[in-house]
């Protein structure tokens, strides 16, 4: 066993790196397993583990993950990851822009249009504004994300509400809900 | 005849510790719930689990005991146990926890340790993320400085 394991070692010229001298479990299987000299990704995972990792962080990391190694750097330019990323649905963010894009489009037409507007401290759930949805005038989802423009009748009047947040299934579904915006309807 | 009895399932580590557990918490596992299902067998199924050790399989188990009884639990309860069973972990046991989830085929658990190992890596410089996981740097520092330039480009 002893001479399986030393072929590959020096083969990778690893030897001089006193971090092997570890000898993990994980590390040993490793060489069982592939000869090859390109080290892992992550060294205590099979690789296609941690590619699921990297396609998991998010992109505004990658200038910091290309530089941690070669293998990182191809890993993260490659068709894999970017594959994983579009499964994952966390490529979504370039839509997820646009409809907010929309969403804030729709509310400034609203405004120009006369609708007075004031910003609220309480929240939807709050005292103020505990009367439901009328009818959506619009409604944008994105990856578990949401914008909306809902009329909303409250004892006070009523209201056009912009808000964003985040949802299980869809917009009538909304686990957290921020308000952004509510337009008073004179 | 006293009641229904739970069907159980007994799972050896890789290092020989039985495990016995219910046979609906040991198929949360898919690979588990393949292995029954070809198997046919009704009574005193023992199933090896190799490459995964006692304290690992104990920790696996946990997981699939909480969520075999999910439908028990509102969402955001699960949600919360997750968390916490998840940042308990050290960085170790996560390794484990996803080799295992990965063999075993726990969608659930591998999704969970995956975006926590994620999470690890955000906000970290590249020397950071290096040591964190024993990484050794193989980029001279013209080719660093030029993929600093390049990614530079991209962005302007």
């Amino acid at each position: 066993m002893g001479s399986f394991l030393s072929a590959p070692v020096s083969k990778t010229e690893l030897l001089e790196d006193s971090e092997t001298s570890q000898a993990e479990t994980c590390k040993r299987l490793r060489m069982m397993v592939s000869c090859d000299e390109d080290p892992r990704l992550i060294p205590s995972l099979p690789d296609e583990i941690s590619l699921q990792i990297l396609a998991r962080v998010p992109r505004i990391c990658y200038l910091s993950m290309k530089l941690v190694s070669r293998n990182w750097k191809a890993a993260i330019s490659s068709n894999e990851v970017y594959l994983l990323r579009k499964e994952l649905g966390t490529k979504g963010r370039k839509k997820k822009k646009m409809n907010k894009k929309k969403a804030d489009g729709f509310l400034e037409k609203m405004k120009a249009d006369g609708w007075k507007c004031w910003k609220p401290n309480a929240s939807l759930n709050g005292s103020n504004h505990q009367s439901t949805c009328d009818w959506p005038k619009c409604s944008y989802a994105g990856f578990q994300q949401i914008w909306f423009a809902a009329a909303m009748r409250s004892p006070s009047g009523r209201y056009l509400v912009e808000a964003c947040g985040t949802h299980r299934r869809n917009w009538l579904d909304i686990m957290k809900l921020s308000l952004n915006n509510v337009v008073r309807i004179p | 005849m006293v009641g229904v009895k739970k069907k159980m399932v007994t799972l050896v580590s890789s290092d020989g510790v039985e495990f016995v557990v219910e046979k609906r918490v040991a198929e949360q596992s898919l690979f588990i719930k393949n292995a029954l299902n070809e198997g046919g067998v009704e009574e005193k199924v023992m199933i090896p689990i190799p490459k995964v050790t006692s304290d690992t399989l104990s920790s696996v188990l946990e997981y699939c005991e909480k969520h075999a009884s999910a439908t028990e639990f509102q969402e955001n309860e699960i949600e919360e146990w997750d968390k916490e069973y998840i940042e308990k972990a050290d960085l170790d046991l996560l390794y484990y926890l996803l080799q295992a989830s990965y063999s075993m085929s726990i969608m659930g658990l591998m999704e969970l340790g995956a975006k926590k190992v994620a999470s690890l890596i955000r906000g970290k410089s590249p020397q950071e993320i290096r040591e964190l996981f024993n990484i050794k740097n193989d980029f001279t520092p013209e080719q660093e400085e030029e993929i600093r330039r390049e990614m530079q480009w991209n962005y302007e």
